[in-house]
């Protein structure tokens, strides 16, 4: 599902700039320059996502201590990292994207 | 920014759309969008972004997010799901029941008496034998319907109020107007009463009080125009007849269920 891939992504690309946790809205400002950002970062389908990918234990989440939201003036913040459940998850469906992709650029191919 | 037009649509959507479920769920899908819409405008105005801009980009993200709302909702049920109900046994829950199937085993059979011995046999044509135990079994099912009336209301009392609290003693003085002076028209207004009430708070279902306030109206409707009398075949006789015969169903079914155990909510497991 390319809209959950899109997230693990994000979720993942964060991490990899020492992010290991990001909330919706930096998870949203990551994906917003992949393909179909409008629609993917939309409220309704971004939160149904992140929804959907905890219940399959590929994210996990936790709300931050309300002490700190309530510190910095803004309202409290729920953080998601990826589970390994996810990782696997992530590199298993980016192998089925490619080996879907290899033969129908095999196809175009000039023999 | 966070305050203005587009950001109170999107913060009305979520509340519509969230709107009935249960609290932690409701709660934490508005904290998110919330902070995400301070997210944005912190952003924003960071990068001196117009307020029309900002405003048509939440705009935008609101509407093309709003199936994948309207989906998730529908998915996470259509209104909250009811505490983990137990059935508790006790002593007085099964007491009260006990009552009230007394009294509807006892109104049935008046009601085989009647129809075997005819009307008129527990005033004029009936021997002093008939009459006697058509005044007992009046008497016993009217203390019945009393014990049930106040042990009802006593049993919720949690939950009952001021209606179903008034109504239990209108019920309990119906009772005792049956038994002094054969003035039954309380009775059906007091349990109307308690009826709405408890089902008002989820004890009963919403069908009881429809089924009791149609008996209540029929039967003072029927005092009132001076035909009290069964006359079989009149439209709203055998029209009090089904509702009574309900009303009996309902105050049977109540009485079974209390005997099975009071309905609480059981303390969430750790």
């Amino acid at each position: 599902m390319p809209l959950e891939v899109s997230v693990l992504q994000a979720a993942l690309q964060l991490r990899g700039r020492g992010v290991d946790e990001a909330h919706g809205f930096l998870l949203a400002k990551e994906m917003r320059h992949g393909r179909r950002a409008r629609r993917l970062t939309a409220y309704g389908t971004l939160y149904k996502a992140l929804d959907r990918l905890e219940r399959a234990g590929y994210l996990a989440s936790r709300w931050e201590d309300p002490d700190i939201a309530a510190r910095d003036g803004r309202p409290r913040r729920r953080f998601y990292r990826v589970t390994l459940e996810g990782e696997g998850a992530l590199a298993r469906a980016i192998a089925d994207e490619r080996d879907e992709a290899l033969p129908r650029s095999a196809a175009v191919q000039p023999s | 920014m966070n305050g203005s037009p587009a950001a109170g649509l999107v913060r009305g959507w979520v509340r519509l759309y969230t709107s009935g479920l249960p609290p932690k769920l409701r709660d934490a899908r508005r904290d998110e969008v919330d902070d995400d819409l301070w997210c944005e405008h912190e952003e924003a105005a960071e990068a001196g972004r117009s307020r029309r801009a900002l405003g048509a980009d939440l705009v935008l993200r609101l509407l093309f997010g709003i199936p994948a709302d309207v989906s998730w909702r529908l998915s996470s049920g259509g209104r909250a799901p009811e505490p983990n109900l137990v059935r508790t046994p006790s002593m007085g829950a099964r007491a009260v029941g006990a009552s009230a199937i007394i009294a509807v085993l006892g109104f049935g059979f008046l009601g085989v008496l009647t129809s075997t011995l005819g009307p008129d046999m527990g005033t004029t044509g009936g021997s002093s034998t008939h009459i006697g135990m058509v005044v007992g079994v009046i008497v016993v099912c009217c203390i019945a319907f009393l014990v049930a009336a106040l042990g009802l209301a006593l049993l919720y009392q949690d939950r009952v109020g001021p209606l179903g609290g008034f109504g239990a003693l209108v019920m309990t003085l119906g009772a005792l107007t049956v038994i002094g002076a054969g003035f039954a028209a309380p009775l059906f207004v007091g349990s109307a009463m308690l009826m709405v009430d408890l089902a008002r708070v989820g004890v009963v279902s919403r069908l009881v009080p429809i089924v009791h306030v149609a008996t209540a109206i029929l039967f003072i409707s029927g005092v009132t125009s001076g035909q009290d009398t069964i006359d079989p075949g009149g439209l709203r006789n055998w029209l009090s007849a089904v509702s009574f015969t309900s009303w009996m169903l309902t105050w049977g079914a109540i009485g079974v269920s209390l005997i099975r155990g009071v309905r609480k909510a059981q303390a969430p497991s750790a």
